[in-house]
């Protein structure tokens, strides 16, 4: 028999929610409670910043995507003067869908399909039929008059677009200094321009999101977890040895030990977010790609090229849901469903004016680490869904990230610190969730 | 019979036999029947016809598809514990035109991914490239497109 899970109604129970996170262990209600998931969406993501998509996804006016942002449909659009809106892909009529496809062009007007209300690319109410029927009813006042609802906030930052959906931070004070990975990435170009592959990677994970995000600063368990990936690359490439291309590169390095973590060197920043690897990497030693650092060199100069080119973390955690890869160019987006339900979308780009390689280890990373059928994610995977099912279990309920720990830490959220496996790195995540999970305060002000 | 329905018979067996090699796990014999410069391709878009500037759910070359046989004879390939099992449901293949001098046929596919309770169902159109010899049909690229290759898929462990 099951045993019986006693749930706490944390809603307004500040305590029960400060307990969650002790001396470096998280309660396992952290991952599998819906109650839980249902305070996430409204106290952590509504009032983050999470990404939605890149604006070389849609070029031209008319151009839009879709997403899913912490349960809201968002669309992402390109306006008629250039500009790049973020809109909820609902009708302010009775809430039917206006755009279906994930990505498409709307023309110069939106229009819902169930009552033919029509908008601008800004969302402004252009039309609504019968229109004589509205007078003196109130609708002018209404929400529905005001036409199709936006994001909180919008940001567009060197191409790459995020929206908070609810009052937050400034998207600066949110991100801060982390932002230089996304500077990076884009200086990578010799214009400083990114374009998104032509389509991503994408997959579905039956966890909750944070043992995902939690791994992308999770040094220890490549060697352990990812044996068989790195043991067989080894075996096949001596095999294949006239040849070590680009899959080789990127799949060795998979079985680097603990000493290899122990200096790369790591920052945790407020907020959650991070950077790991700020000496080194497994990215360090991709083959340089000839006539690349030339292009570079002539567009930022010999000195800022180096620069560029040194910065090479394993992952920048943009909290919550949000990991950067410098090198190879790769965005990993989280999109959390429930609190045992995570979608995955993992997208590659081309730095513009550069040699197309630079795309194409992106996209080979992609499909070889990330990808459904990744013989490097099938073990990641297999071992989140395991924990998912067995958090229920009787016994123990604490979640262990205890790896030098130590209680000074707690007075600050900027550490500079050397060895990868310290899991402050992880822990950082955790004092930046029970921050916005616990600073809430409802209409009448109560927690 | 003519030379042509000749040909066509030895395309179609030659797809079931594939097929077969999979479902009974004989890797080592499946790997064989690509040729040294085989792919095993698996799209995200249902039309894509790019292999270098759009991802891809698997894109192997023969080194790639050693690499993943490799990996399920290891003692610690963890995600194939317990086992994991599949299953290729086989419409009746159809010939195509030849394609750059190579041989064309395609079928319809159920594949199903058992393992350890839960199973995943998967629908495809597979086209594959054949170079024909006299003696032997060899594999240039194996090209699976799934009904939902956008969408976001579960783990799939063995080869589709």
């Amino acid at each position: 028999m099951c045993p019986k899970l006693k749930m706490h109604a944390y809603q307004h129970d500040l305590k029960a929610l400060q307990g969650l996170f002790q001396n470096g262990q998280v309660h396992r209600d952290a991952y599998i409670s819906p109650q839980i998931f249902q305070l996430e969406q409204e106290r952590l993501f509504a009032r983050s910043w999470l990404y939605v998509g890149h604006e070389s996804q849609i070029p031209l006016p008319g151009d839009y995507m879709t997403a899913n942002l912490a349960g809201s449909p968002v669309m992402m659009l390109r306006d008629t003067d250039g500009s790049v809106r973020v809109l909820i892909n609902r009708c302010a009529h009775k809430g039917a869908r206006i755009v279906s496809e994930g990505s498409g062009n709307a023309g110069r007007v939106l229009r819902c399909p169930y009552h033919a209300w029509t908008y601008k690319l800004d969302g402004e109410l252009m039309a609504v039929p019968l229109k004589a029927g509205y007078e003196g009813t109130g609708f002018q006042s209404s929400p529905a008059a005001a036409g199709l609802s936006a994001p909180s906030g919008v940001e567009v930052y060197r191409g790459f677009v995020f929206a908070r959906l609810a009052p937050g931070p400034s998207f600066k004070d949110y991100f801060g200094q982390v932002l230089q990975a996304l500077d990076n990435m884009a200086d990578r170009s010799p214009l400083g321009k990114l374009q998104a592959a032509g389509s991503c990677v994408r997959s579905v994970i039956r966890c909750n999101w944070k043992f995902y995000l939690e791994n992308i600063n999770d040094t220890v368990h490549p060697i352990s977890t990812h044996e068989s990936a790195s043991a067989s690359a080894r075996k096949v490439g001596a095999e294949f040895a006239e040849s070590i291309p680009t899959a080789m590169e990127q799949l060795l390095p998979f079985g680097a030990g603990y000493d290899f973590y122990a200096k790369m060197g790591a920052r945790t920043l407020p907020n959650g977010h991070s950077v790991l690897g700020t000496a080194f990497s497994i990215h360090t030693d991709y083959a340089d790609v000839p006539g690349y650092k030339e292009a570079l060199e002539q567009a930022h100069g010999v000195e800022r090229t180096a620069q560029i080119l040194a910065y090479s973390p394993q992952n920048v955690v943009f909290y919550p849901t949000l990991a950067v890869k410098g090198s190879p160019q790769i965005l990993r987006i989280l999109r959390p469903l429930a609190a045992d339900l995570t979608q995955l979308e993992v997208w590659a780009f081309q730095p513009v004016g550069a040699p197309d390689l630079l795309l194409e280890r992106g996209l080979t990373y992609s499909r070889l680490v990330f990808s459904p059928m990744s013989v490097v994610a099938h073990d990641d995977v297999h071992l989140f869904e395991s924990q998912q099912k067995a958090l229920a279990a009787a016994g123990n309920p604490w979640v262990n990230l205890q790896r030098q720990f130590s209680p000074s830490e707690n007075a600050g959220e900027v550490h500079d610190f050397d060895d990868g496996n310290n899991e402050l790195v992880i822990r950082n995540q955790y004092r930046a969730w029970l921050n916005m999970m616990t600073a809430w305060h409802d209409e009448t002000g109560a927690l | 019979m003519t030379a042509n329905t000749n040909n066509a018979e030895r395309l179609i067996d030659f797809v079931y036999y594939e097929n077969q090699l999979l479902d009974e796990g004989r890797y080592d014999e499946w790997y064989d029947l690509f040729d040294d410069d085989g792919v095993y391709w698996v799209p995200t878009s249902p039309d894509q016809t790019d292999k270098e500037g759009q991802a891809s759910i698997a894109l192997e070359s023969k080194l790639l598809l050693k690499l993943r046989i490799t990996r399920l004879h290891h003692e610690r390939a963890h995600s194939l514990q317990p086992t994991v099992k599949g299953l290729h449901v086989v419409q009746r293949p159809v010939v195509g035109q030849p394609e750059n001098g190579f041989e064309s046929v395609s079928c319809n596919l159920a594949y199903f991914e058992y393992q350890n309770g839960s199973q995943v169902t998967l629908g495809a159109k597979v086209r594959y490239l054949i170079r024909a010899q006299a003696d032997a049909l060899h594999i240039v690229e194996k090209r699976v497109a799934l009904l939902g290759c956008d969408g976001f898929l579960p783990a799939i462990q063995l080869f589709i």
